[in-house]
């Protein structure tokens, strides 16, 4: 079953024409990576998907609901962004609370709190929290309710070993629920580790869209890394990830 | 309108505990403590205070909504994708900092007047009209935050406002005034002050101190103008269009805004 249908998504900044025609289906009980070099367009599209930008064209369904018509099928979806700044003068606690105010669905936020080790930082505000640690409430944020969909943009970032292992194992979890997970990273290895499916983007536009054996299939190399550097020059693109 | 009180709840939350509110309540108290202490007359300290009021007040709620929007770009954004309409945000977020902000100002200004004994209905007014234009000079500021997301365009603009507001109007005011010197320009004058939040500001608090040569032409204008019911219904109904307005369009650009 498709969580996510994207049809035809067409995005310009200006003259800067950062999607040009994206069509995606993201598909239940998968890991998707998507990927590309830096102003490839893959966060424009995880946002376009989030309703955080509006796409000058196309369409994207999330289970079945329109992203145009209403802001109700988010409760589907669970995100972890790039950069995780909050609120300084929050607590980690309040944060939470008020995510769960918002959204008014049952959390398992116990869970996280115990799997990051986050219950000795609930009542400090957040604004003193370690860069990891913020990426922890980050990650608590986005996994505690259950969604059907969860977006992770370079989730990984600041974790340190331990964290990186618990969250790569809840990633396998969710999936194993039947959970789809979409997630961009740098790091390749992360990649291959995780991903079922990758999604190569370059230049607003999809260039592979396939299991990581079939990328390196394709390109004849042995790596991801250097599949995704022999695609890059094949296209004429040389500049690094 | 529920999911809006509570986002504003923790918008307010995280305001109130900044640094800065904090000071920024424990200045004026102070200063008004100070000003009362060593004055005797009640009329003196209120026009000080209303000098630093129409001054300090507009460009410090200016900046301070302006960076703290910009500051918590990240934050906003983990707001936008959980299932709330745009509209909810923004009104929450602009009455998450204004409010805060206001009350800091009005509370630090009206307490110490009122136990020093001055006049219930002069310290309403200073501390209405500091309110006022707090609020208004956040929401402009957060109106010209979503239109740019360059800091130093949108805080650009906004100080380009307080600048319009507080020192560039009074001199059109003049040059009018002097051009026109022999027209009968009385309500096109009134009409000209309603076009700057800072002067309407000014007149709700001169106008009940007697005090009305202090603000010059428009002063006596509007002294004579608001001694009635109307002439407050019409300040009240400006300082509150000049909220609204802003924040309308706000609402509207943050509706289609790309985060």
């Amino acid at each position: 079953m498709e969580s996510i249908v994207v049809e035809d998504l067409h995005k310009r900044f200006g003259r800067n024409r950062v999607l040009k025609g994206i069509n995606l289906n993201i598909r239940a009980g998968e890991i998707t990576a998507i990927l590309g070099p830096n102003a490839s367009g893959k966060t424009t599209l995880i946002k376009c998907i989030l309703g955080l930008v509006v796409p000058n064209r196309g369409r994207i369904t999330v289970m079945g609901e329109d992203v145009r018509r209403g802001v109700g099928y988010r409760r589907y979806i669970g995100y972890m962004p790039q950069i995780a700044r909050f609120p300084e003068n929050l607590t980690v606690s309040e944060l939470l609370n008020m995510v769960k105010d918002v959204r008014s669905q049952p959390a398992n936020e116990e869970r996280y709190l115990t799997l990051f080790g986050l219950h000795k930082f609930l009542n400090t505000p957040l604004g003193v929290l370690s860069g990891g640690t913020r990426q922890k409430v980050n990650a608590t944020l986005a996994f505690m309710f259950d969604n059907s969909i969860y977006i992770l943009d370079e989730p990984t970032v600041g974790f340190d070993p331990v964290a990186s292992t618990n969250f790569k194992d809840e990633v396998f979890r969710l999936k194993g629920m039947g959970k789809s997970v979409v997630f961009t990273s740098h790091i390749m290895s992360e990649v291959e580790e995780l991903a079922d499916r990758v999604v190569f983007l370059l230049n607003g536009v999809i260039h592979f869209d396939g299991t990581p054996s079939q990328f390196k299939e394709r390109t004849g190399e042995s790596t991801l890394e250097r599949a995704i550097a022999r695609l890059m020059k094949e296209v004429g693109v040389e500049n690094g990830l | 309108m529920r999911t809006a009180f509570k986002l504003f709840k923790y918008e307010a939350y995280n305001t109130v505990r900044s640094r800065f509110i904090i000071g920024y309540f424990l200045f004026f108290l102070l200063l008004t403590s100070a000003l009362s202490y060593f004055s005797s007359d009640v009329s003196k300290v209120i026009v000080s205070l209303l000098n630093i009021v129409i001054l300090f007040v507009p460009l410090i709620s200016l900046v301070f909504s302006s960076l703290f929007f910009y500051g918590t770009r990240e934050f906003t954004e983990l707001v936008l994708v959980q299932p709330v309409g745009r509209g909810t945000v923004f009104l929450s977020k602009v009455a998450g900092i204004s409010v805060p902000l206001a009350l800091a100002v009005g509370t630090g200004i009206g307490l110490p007047l009122l136990l020093f004994g001055a006049p219930v209905s002069q310290v309403l007014l200073l501390t209405l009209s500091a309110m006022y234009l707090t609020l208004i000079f956040s929401a402009v500021a957060l109106m010209f935050s979503v239109m740019y997301d360059d800091r130093v365009r949108g805080l650009a603009l906004g100080l380009g406002f307080w600048i319009y507001a507080s020192v560039i109007y009074d001199a059109l005011i003049l040059f009018v005034g002097m051009t026109f010197y022999d027209y009968p320009i009385e309500g096109l004058i009134i009409l000209l002050s309603v076009l700057n939040p800072v002067d309407l500001a000014r007149i709700l608090i001169v106008m009940n101190l007697d005090i009305a040569a202090l603000m010059g032409y428009t002063g006596a204008l509007f002294t004579k103008f608001v001694s009635s019911f109307k002439g407050y219904a019409i300040i009240i109904t400006s300082l509150t269009l000049w909220i609204t307005v802003p924040v309308l369009v706000g609402t509207l650009m943050f509706r289609r805004k790309d985060f």
